[in-house]
C-alpha cells in the first residue's frame, strides 16, 4: 500500500469515527435568553446582572451565628464543625432589563479558618442555553472567572458585586445586588 | 517507508511517555452525599418528580429557568465525616420525559471543602433506567420503591472545570454514581451519591 493510499484510508477511517462519535453524542435542546452586553474600554464585554433581594433569594443558610435570616426558615443550618463558617446561597439572576435569565449559587467562608482567608467565596452562575461560569472570590466584592461551559467555556474576566443599593433589614438583605461581569473579548 | 513512519511514531510515543510520566500523577478521592440527610435545599419548576424543600422554598418558575434544578447539600468523606458543602445546578432539556426516555442533561457541581479549597465540576448526566425501573412502577403502584439500584449517571467522564486553594488549576475528570435504596411517590429519594474525583497533579 502506498503512503498516499494509507493517508486516504486513514482520513476516511478518521472521518467515519468522527461521524459516529458526533452521531452518538447526546444533544440538549434548551431555550436561551440572548445576553444584553455592552462594550467597554479595550473591547471588554460588560454584562450586568441583578439579584433583587430578598425576592430572588431561593435558599440561604449558614451556621446560625450570622445576622442573616435562613431561607426558608426551616432550612438545615451548617452546624457541623467543619462547616460552621460556611454560607450557602441559591438565587435567581436577572439581566439589566429585569428578566430572570439564570440562577446561581454562592458558597462562602465568612471567617478565618486554617488555610482559608476571610471573604473567600465561590460563585456558580448558570444561564440555561448559554452555559455556566465558575468564579472564585479571594477578596470581598470581586471574583475571577476560573472556568466555564457552553458558550462561556473560554471566558476570562471578573465579576464585581456591587451592594450599594442594599441594606440590612430585620435580618435580611434588601435591595438590588448588581453583578457586573467584565469579560475579555474572544481571541 | 512504512517502517520509517512506524519508527517515528514509536519514537514520538516514547518521548511523550518519558516526558510526562515523572511529572504527572493522578490523585483519586471520593466525596459522598447521603440523601436525604445531607440535603439542605432543593428547588425546580415544581413539575419534576422530586420533592422541593424545605417547605416554602421558591420555585424556578420563570421561563428561562424552568428547566433548572438547584440543590445545596453537605457532603462527607469515605470515613463518614461531614467535610464540606456544595451546590449542584442542573439544566434539563425542554419537555424532558424521565418516565419514558433516557434523558440527558447538564450538571455543574461546586464543592467547598473548608481548609482545602473548592472544586468546580461539569458533566452530562443521564437518567438511564430510572424512569422505567423506579419512578414508573412507584407512580403506578403508589407504594414506595425499595431496592438496591446502582447506576453511573455521568455520560462518559465529567471534567474538572477549575478550582481554588489546594485545587487551584486542577485538571482531570470525575464520575458520579448513585445508589438508590428507596423512592417514594411524592419524590423523596433515599440513597447515596458518590463523586469520584481523579485529579492530575504535577510533582
Amino acid at each position: 500500500m502506498t503512503f498516499g493510499r494509507t493517508l486516504r484510508l486513514g482520513f476516511l477511517v478518521g472521518a467515519m469515527v468522527t461521524f459516529v462519535v458526533l452521531a452518538r453524542t447526546p444533544r440538549i435542546s434548551i431555550p436561551r435568553v440572548e445576553p444584553v452586553t455592552a462594550t467597554g474600554e479595550g473591547g471588554v464585554i460588560v454584562e450586568t446582572f441583578v439579584v433583587d433581594m430578598p425576592a430572588d433569594a431561593v435558599a440561604l443558610t449558614h451556621s446560625g451565628a450570622l445576622p442573616l435570616e435562613v431561607v426558608p426558615a426551616s432550612a438545615p443550618k451548617l452546624t457541623d464543625p467543619e462547616l460552621d463558617r460556611g454560607l450557602a446561597l441559591l438565587a435567581k439572576v436577572r439581566n439589566e432589563r429585569g428578566e430572570v435569565v439564570g440562577f446561581l449559587s454562592e458558597l462562602a467562608l465568612t471567617a478565618k479558618t486554617d488555610g482559608d482567608r476571610v471573604g473567600v467565596g465561590d460563585w456558580t452562575l448558570v444561564f440555561p442555553g448559554r452555559g455556566t461560569l465558575f468564579l472564585h472570590q479571594e477578596a470581598p466584592g470581586r471574583a475571577l472567572v476560573v472556568g466555564g461551559t457552553g458558550s462561556l467555556a473560554e471566558a476570562k474576566g471578573a465579576l464585581v458585586a456591587i451592594t450599594d443599593g442594599t441594606k440590612a433589614k430585620d435580618g435580611a438583605l434588601v435591595g438590588k445586588v448588581e453583578l457586573r461581569l467584565v469579560r475579555e473579548p474572544a481571541a | 517507508m512504512k517502517l520509517a513512519w512506524l519508527a517515528i511514531a514509536i519514537a514520538l510515543g516514547g518521548c511523550s511517555l518519558v516526558g510526562s510520566s515523572p511529572t504527572t500523577r493522578t490523585v483519586s478521592e471520593s466525596f459522598f452525599i447521603d440523601v436525604p440527610q445531607h440535603g439542605v435545599a432543593l428547588t425546580h419548576s415544581g413539575k419534576m418528580m422530586l420533592t422541593a424543600g424545605p417547605p416554602g422554598i421558591p420555585l424556578l418558575e420563570e421561563k428561562a429557568i424552568r428547566n433548572g434544578v438547584a440543590i445545596i447539600m453537605k457532603m462527607r468523606n469515605a470515613d463518614g465525616d461531614v467535610i464540606g458543602f456544595g451546590s449542584e445546578l442542573e439544566v434539563f432539556p425542554a419537555n424532558a420525559n424521565l418516565l419514558e426516555e433516557d434523558v440527558v442533561w447538564d450538571t455543574d457541581w461546586t464543592l467547598v471543602i473548608p481548609g482545602r479549597g473548592t472544586l468546580f465540576l461539569h458533566q452530562r448526566e443521564h437518567s438511564g433506567e430510572l424512569g422505567p425501573k423506579v419512578i414508573g412502577p412507584t407512580l403506578k403502584s403508589g407504594k414506595p420503591w425499595v431496592g438496591d439500584w446502582r447506576v453511573t449517571s455521568t455520560v462518559g467522564k465529567g471534567v474538572i472545570a477549575g478550582g481554588s486553594g489546594e485545587f487551584e488549576g486542577a485538571r482531570g475528570w470525575f464520575i458520579e454514581s448513585i445508589r438508590l435504596e428507596r423512592f417514594e411517590k411524592k419524590g423523596v429519594m433515599t440513597g447515596t451519591v458518590e463523586l469520584a474525583i481523579h485529579r492530575q497533579t504535577s510533582s
